[in-house]
């Protein structure tokens, strides 16, 4: 459905000619139908990206192919501009006119788009439209007096109504409470797939994209550092920062002693088995272990992996102690049944399975305070 | 970097760029109007002044300082720039004290009446300069002055006490005129000072009197002295009181003199070289204090103490005080009112006689009749008409085009755009006129009334760009990005989005541009012809015939018809400012 190609865009800043890099290099496709995130930090470029998609922004160089036919290239020299790429979009902001009411903001791509046909039935579309996002009770509302997560489902509706073959989304959740915002997370994803329409959505919230798309790209400035499904982003994170980035993770620096299939690192307690890795016998890496994947045993048991920790802290959550322990030098975050009532200061057996050991390279981007144990 | 449809590329690329293009295309003529209408006339201004003694522009290609010589050469030149200089000065001196006074009052006490003096001052732009300074040659000339004559028989006087022709007198009226434009600028300072800053000073002990001389003034200082510079700007471009006032008095000053030297009296030749050479010196100065201006301002700013929202000013109770807080504004307004009220008492008889309480049942509208039977004034209303409205929406239309390109262009056309249309800001209006003048002499347009709507769309684009930049920023980006992606094309969200979202903007601004092309004296004198009269040049025309009571009649029918479109709305934003607070 879309390809991008090498995607780059900096912008000029105001001092100098050295400008900001705010998209470089970045390569995805999305299938048609599919539900596709770009996930990432505060400024890494996903707006931006979204944009060029959209014909809203100029890209410096590289490719974008909609629908089998390009829509920008800068080696021809050929953009189409975004009121003819038949998409429908979303804005940070929502982007509701406030001069209008909700049904003239939903029937503005049917009566002022150039695309726009003269058989169709405004009113019955733009209805239809506004039932889908359960707002047709609204319709002759003036648009400035609705709440934050009406004004969310107006953004939609005017985005759908027109029958976009794609629909990007920035950040639609983002200014919405909690509460709403879990049950939203549900009926956007319903929604489109309903329709069917290929989805771009963009968020830096990583819950949001794990439990929402079919694909994830993963942005850190300005580039996509991994691309897969939620499960394997979450589970194999290709860098210490994914693995960072995509939930609570401890962060165990350590040497490659043996590798391939059964790699083995030395850490700060001993030598640890880790799933398969490529990386060289000698590097400096981390190893990736989320606290919910590391098994308290009952009693001592032998065997590779298992370690005796004691708990220097305890957090109760609720549904679980989340523990700060401590085998030998290393601080790990660990989560603790409630019901084993464990304290400060006890000992216990930790068993860290070797398949959900990930060995990350340590780059040099990473930022220092990556490196630290369990955040 | 600009894109266009490759070849082979598909008929929707074809028609896809089309937005592209149009854009372009608008950007590209608006730069050229901006550039013939703004660097046009001042390039033949300067060539102008470089030219042989007696060559009209286009007429020779020769250089020479002559003209430049002979301005320096000439003792008058170091009196003349006094003139201006004490002129500017003592006026924006009495204005500034004026208006700080009584913005403080209806900013900062409960005085009473505070609504209805800031609705008086915000409409006072309804009121021709002109205007103003007839009434006060109605007021106090020596031969049948009323207020002359009633002090002489009060005093039992032979001479009359007062004359308008004298330099103080000059500057007293100027200051009081310019008192309203003073209280505009200030008055939203004070209003958003945050009371705050004060409050701390008396809390920790302090007089009220230490704090207004320790806190409050300190504060205030930069953006006094950024209104004061701006001030003095507009004053040393001042045309109309130094035309009615300083010329029968003999007190010529820079603007003056240029149109003495462009348009003498019947039977002297005009002297365009050395108007141009005045006038490029006139320019000078005015950019010199155009750049101290902007200085200021960027110190102000770093004063500023504009407080956030939420924050409701306290006002200072001023107990019995206030009414006579009130009793001194009331005065002001009293004398303001005073010239109009003897203009309006002239248009009521058809020939002047001094008001006396027994005229008052003669009065009649006989002098209406008179001055609007004539063919030459009933053209001029229509010009009037014509001039304001083409005037005003032009640049309304090249204004908002302008700070779009500014705002969300790419590229650095859009910033040149910005700075050409905002560098007549630093041209007086009257060397704009002679610049115009200059570039049009030979040509048809010169006699027609369309002179005049070009040199008020060239000086008025300026404010117009500044002030639709300062609303258009406040209006996210994507909103207008949202219209596109819905299928709209860049027309199209203009006209649908930006403009509607402007549009109260926009009518303040067309107002405000109505009434200031409507008030202006300077372009219909300076291009005056018998074709192109509009009701400024056919007032003074009159006036000077001379026919007092048509005059009267003229001027009450301009300012009630300003104060028609004024009034109302000035009315509608004090409501408004009333209920924020
Ligand atoms: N118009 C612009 N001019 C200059 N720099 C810009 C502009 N737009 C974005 N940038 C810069 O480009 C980088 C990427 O911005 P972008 O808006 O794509 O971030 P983002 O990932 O969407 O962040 P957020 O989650 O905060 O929305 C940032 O460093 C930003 O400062
Ligand atoms: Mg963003």
């Amino acid at each position: 459905m879309i390809a991008v190609r090498d995607l780059a865009k900096s912008y000029a800043t105001k001092h100098g000619n050295a400008g900001v890099n705010a998209v470089s290099g970045v390569s995805f496709t999305v299938a048609k139908g599919e539900f596709f995130t770009l996930l990432g930090p505060s400024g890494c470029g996903k707006s931006t990206t979204l944009q060029c998609i959209a014909g809203l922004e100029t890209p410096d160089s590289g490719e974008i192919e909609m629908d089998g036919e390009i829509v920008f290239c800068s080696r021809r020299r050929l953009m189409v501009p975004a009121n003819r790429r038949n998409i429908g979009m979303t804005f940070q902001s929502y982007a509701i006119w406030p001069h209008m009411t909700v049904f003239d903001n939903v029937a503005f791509p049917l009566v002022h788009s150039e695309r726009a046909r003269n058989d169709i039935d405004v009113r019955q579309r733009v209805m239809r439209t506004l039932d889908l996002v359960k707002l047709a009770d609204y319709a002759d509302r003036p648009s400035p007096h609705l709440s934050g997560g009406q004004q969310q489902r107006v953004a939609l509706a005017r985005a759908l109504v027109h029958e976009p073959a794609l629909l990007l989304l920035d950040e639609p959740l983002s200014n919405l409470d909690a509460k709403l915002r879990d049950a939203m997370r549900v009926e956007l994803r319903q929604l489109v797939k309903t329709l069917g329409i290929t989805t771009v959505f963009v968020t830096h919230d990583q819950l949001e994209a794990l439990s929402m798309s079919d694909q994830i790209a993963l942005m850190r400035a300005g580039r996509v550092v991994q691309l897969g499904p939620p499960r394997d982003v979450y589970l194999r994170p290709a860098t210490a920062f994914a693995a960072d980035f995509m939930g609570r993770s401890n962060l165990i620096p350590a040497r490659v002693v043996a590798s391939g299939a059964a790699t083995e690192v030395e850490t700060g307690f001993g030598i640890l088995r880790c799933a398969p890795s490529r990386a060289a016998v000698g590097t400096q890496v981390h190893v990736v272990l989320r606290p919910q994947a590391i098994r308290p045993l009952p009693i001592r048991q032998a065997g590779p992996n298992v370690f005796e920790a004691r708990i220097d802290a305890l957090h109760f959550l609720g549904d679980a102690f989340e523990a700060q322990v401590r085998i030998g030098p290393v601080e790990l975050r660990v989560m603790l049944d409630v019901y084993l009532e464990p304290g400060i200061g006890q000992s216990l057996w930790l068993e860290l399975p070797a398949d959900r050991c990930a060995v990350v390279e340590h780059t040099a981007e990473d930022d220092p305070d990556a490196t630290t144990v369990a955040r | 970097m600009t894109f266009v449809a490759a070849d082979g590329a598909g008929p929707s690329i074809e028609r896809g760029t089309r937005r592209i293009r149009m854009q372009q295309g608008v950007q590209i003529a608006l730069l050229i109007v901006l550039l013939v209408l703004v660097a046009g006339p001042l390039l033949v201004l300067l060539c102008t002044s470089f030219s042989p003694e007696g060559k009209l522009p286009f007429e020779t290609v020769d250089f020479s300082w002559a003209n430049y010589v002979d301005l320096f050469a000439q003792s008058a030149t170091i009196g003349l720039i006094w003139n201006t200089l004490k002129y500017a000065g003592g006026s924006v001196v009495l204005a500034l004290l004026l208006a700080i006074g009584i913005a403080w009052l209806t900013e900062r006490t409960d005085m009473p009446g505070r609504t209805v003096a800031r609705v008086l001052m915000f409409s006072w732009m309804a009121i021709p300069p002109l205007v103003f300074g007839y009434g006060w040659i109605l007021l106090i000339n020596p031969s049948n002055g009323v207020i002359n004559n009633f002090l002489k028989s009060l005093l039992g006087l032979d001479e009359s006490p007062l004359t308008p022709y004298t330099m103080t007198s000059l500057i007293l009226i100027s200051g009081l005129g310019l008192t309203p434009t003073a209280f505009v600028m200030l008055s939203g300072l004070l209003r958003n000072m945050d009371p705050l800053l004060e409050n701390a000073g008396l809390v920790l002990g302090a007089s009220r009197r230490t704090v207004t001389q320790y806190i409050t003034l300190p504060l205030l200082r930069p953006g006094i002295l950024s209104v004061g510079m701006f001030l003095v700007m507009t004053m040393i471009q001042a045309f109309d009181l130094p035309l009615v006032i300083g010329l029968t008095a003999q007190i010529p000053v820079m603007s003056t003199r240029i149109y003495t030297l462009a348009s003498p009296e019947v039977g002297g030749l005009p002297n365009y070289g050395l108007a141009a050479a005045f006038g490029i010196m006139l320019l000078v100065m005015a950019t010199l204090l155009m750049w101290g201006y902007f200085r200021s301002i960027r110190i102000s700013e770093r004063f500023r103490v504009v407080s956030g929202k939420g924050f409701r000013p306290r006002r200072l109770e001023l107990g019995l005080w206030r009414y006579v807080a009130a009793a001194a504004v009331a005065l002001y307004f009293f004398i303001m009112l005073l010239p109009m009220l003897n203009l309006l008492w002239a248009s009521l008889f058809p020939f002047y006689r001094v008001p006396t309480l027994a005229q008052l049942f003669s009065v009649s509208l006989e002098a209406y009749q008179n001055i609007l039977e004539e063919s030459v004034v009933r053209r001029a209303l229509v010009n009037t008409v014509l001039l304001v409205l083409v005037s005003a929406t032009t640049v309304i239309v090249l204004s908002l085009l302008v700070s779009w390109y500014s705002l969300r262009g790419e590229g650095r056309l859009g910033k040149w755009l910005d700075t050409l249309s905002f560098s007549p800001i630093a041209v007086p209006p009257i060397v704009m006129a002679i610049a115009i003048l200059l570039l049009y002499l030979k040509t048809p347009l010169y006699a027609s009334i369309g002179i005049l709507m070009i040199g008020h769309i060239t000086v008025y684009v300026a404010f117009g760009t500044r002030s639709m930049i300062s609303a258009l920023v406040q209006i996210d980006r994507e909103l207008e990005n949202a219209a596109i992606i819905s299928g709209a094309t860049w027309l199209t969200s203009l006209r649908r989005i930006i403009v509607p979202l402007l549009w109260p903007h926009i009518v303040n601004c067309w107002l405000w541009l109505v009434a200031h092309s409507a008030r202006d004296l300077t372009f219909p004198l300076m291009l005056m012809s018998t074709t192109n009269l509009v009701g400024a040049s056919v007032i003074w025309m009159v006036w000077d015939y001379p026919n007092l009571p048509g005059a009267a009649a003229l001027s009450m029918l301009l300012v009630l018809g300003l104060m028609v479109l004024v009034v109302p709305v000035q009315i509608m934003t004090a409501r408004r400012a009333e209920r924020e607070i």
